[in-house]
């Protein structure tokens, strides 16, 4: 667990950008934050890169409490690169080598760090150019070989991928994978929920400063399988019937409402149907009820009040639910 | 109109001829502005990041008070350090009246204004981002700060050169502090000064020249040391 949040607030002015009560970041895998502009993922990012001092909360790194003192120990340890990075005035070489040099790494390993970490984003020719005359792409990966070369623990992007051309996207992603098999771990803010959750297992979401819950409902990973004329999703534990040119996804969602729920197999068209036990009942409000089946994986099913005290049911009854391979949709 | 260009003649035979009085006289002042500067730039650039990057109340004034010291009469310097260094004075033992320290010393408080000033202005315009992301990077306070001067060098350079054209071209302070020895505090400022009082407009316009000459030596050798990466 590598950040420990509680109670977290920032303030910009009068305008509060930031309240999170308690947040837990995983070591072990990519996390995304998400959420709109305006959210608050760059505020997060720079809390946990020690470049910003929250109002109210403490901030804890790998047990440590973060404070004036040591912050600057923390900034060796993780690294920001920022949405729109900025290159220093001076050469590619220079750049990428700053962070070294601030940790008085002797000369010989400098220009073997860089040549190496400028190799890995493909930019090694660039190494003797001005930073200022490269192009947008370019100097995204200049920043990122600048972070890369120090081999912080913690690697914070924001918007990685937001503004770079299909071939750069790709070639971050996997350097993201990468960054994860070496046992650093990478935390990234996206707007965009279908890259949140395709390239991290865990997702954060920001909504007006807060943690929210995810917008997906049902999501489930795994992968998609042909057998004969029926497309299926695997989750590992239960198949789900999809539409046929849904081929390539990793992640699927079907809507709370779009489920029905039933005492027993209805007779339909739809392909879905599971047999399973009802373990939760939960309030939203204006006559609606989120109801949780156990049926190899947990679904939540959303119902009005009244359909569900007409169906008799409690927790602990076996249900059946029913929805069409059309209410899958991919991520 | 004679002595415009008789002044030019003789500017070009004194700087030809090595004539050693007015080489003295350059090299003083030379020396004394280049001092002034120096001690005026490294304790007033780090005092512009460190006015810059806090938060404190009264600030602004501050700074519009920094601002209007920029204007500050040679004289009423040149007066006020002559009263601290006079036998009298606080400072009297030190004997430092009317030697080239003294100069040294009031063109340090006519140089500082303009270089914290104007490199207030200068590090204002940095991208808040060169800072964030030298502290990420790992750098100490002190590193990002020099990064931040680092980014912003022509227009921290252009707040040293100020202040030292402040300085070089000064006649009030030069002239209380120094007292204009010749041969020891003697110069070209106050010596174009005390020429034209005597009438010796050619002689003035050629001192002139020079001082003109030096600024644009010591101009051109600055902008060079920036050019590099």
């Amino acid at each position: 667990m590598p950040f420990l949040l509680k109670n977290i607030e920032v303030k910009y002015g009068d305008r509060q950008v930031l309240a999170i009560e308690h947040l837990a970041t995983r070591p072990d895998a990519i996390t995304a934050v998400m959420g709109p502009n305006g959210a608050g993922k760059t505020t997060l990012l720079k809390v946990l890169a020690g470049l910003l001092d929250p109002a109210r909360g403490t901030v804890t790194y790998r047990g440590e409490h973060v404070n004036s003192h040591n912050v600057a120990r923390l900034r060796q340890k993780v690294c920001l690169v920022h949405q729109v990075p900025l290159l220093f005035d001076t050469t590619v070489f220079e750049n990428v080598a700053f962070g070294l040099k601030a940790r008085r790494v002797p000369k010989a390993e400098i220009d073997q760090a860089v040549t190496h970490a400028l190799n890995l984003v493909g930019c090694v020719d660039l190494k003797k150019r001005r930073a200022r005359e490269l192009s947008g792409g370019e100097v995204k990966r200049i920043a990122i070989a600048r972070a890369l070369v120090l081999n912080p623990e913690v690697l914070l992007l924001d918007e990685p991928l937001a503004n770079v051309d299909q071939i750069t996207a790709k070639a971050l992603e996997e350097a993201f994978r990468a960054i994860e098999e070496q046992g650093q771990t990478l935390i990234f803010s996206t707007h965009n929920p279908r890259l949140a959750h395709r390239l991290a297992p865990e997702v954060v979401v920001l909504t007006d400063g807060r943690l929210s819950p995810s917008p997906y409902e049902n999501l489930f990973a795994g992968r998609p399988i042909a057998d004969g004329e029926t497309s299926w999703f695997d989750t590992g534990r239960i198949r789900i019937a999809i539409p046929a040119g849904l081929s390539n996804t990793g992640h699927i969602s079907i809507g709370a409402d779009e489920i029905l729920l039933s005492r027993l197999p209805l007779e339909s068209s739809a392909r879905n149907v599971f047999q399973g036990r009802l373990t939760r009942i939960e309030e939203r409000g204006e006559g609606v009820l989120d109801v949780s089946v156990e049926a190899g994986e947990i679904f939540i099913v959303r119902l009005t009040n009244q359909s569900f005290h007409e169906l008799g049911l409690t927790i602990g009854d076996h249900v059946y639910i029913t929805f069409k391979s059309t209410s899958v949709k991919p991520l | 109109m004679d002595y415009l260009l008789e002044g030019l003649i003789q500017a070009g035979v004194l700087i030809a001829s090595f004539d050693p009085g007015v080489y003295q006289i350059t090299w003083l002042t030379l020396q004394v502005s280049l001092g002034a500067t120096f001690l005026a730039s490294i304790a007033g650039i780090p005092l512009a990041v460190l006015l810059v990057e806090s938060d404190f109340r009264g600030k602004e004034s501050m700074i519009t008070l920094i601002n209007t010291l920029m204007a500050l009469p040679t004289v009423v310097v040149g007066l006020s350090v002559f009263a601290f260094l006079s036998r009298r004075g606080p400072l009297g033992g030190l004997e430092l009246l009317f030697t080239p320290t003294a100069i040294v010393i009031g063109g340090f408080i006519l140089a500082i204004p303009i270089v914290v000033a104007l490199s207030i202005a200068a590090l204002k315009g940095v991208d808040p981002r060169v800072r964030e992301t030298a502290l990420t990077l790992g750098a100490s306070r002190w590193g990002a700060a020099v990064r931040v001067i680092l980014e912003a060098r022509y227009a921290v350079v252009a707040a040293i050169l100020a202040g030292f054209a402040r300085v070089v071209a000064e006649v009030g302070s030069a002239l209380i502090v120094g007292g204009n020895i010749r041969g020891y505090t003697r110069t070209l400022a106050t010596a174009i000064a005390l020429e034209t009082g005597k009438g010796e407009f050619a002689f003035a316009i050629a001192l002139g020249l020079i001082l003109i000459l030096l600024s644009l030596m010591t101009n051109i050798g600055l902008r060079v040391l920036v050019r590099r990466p």
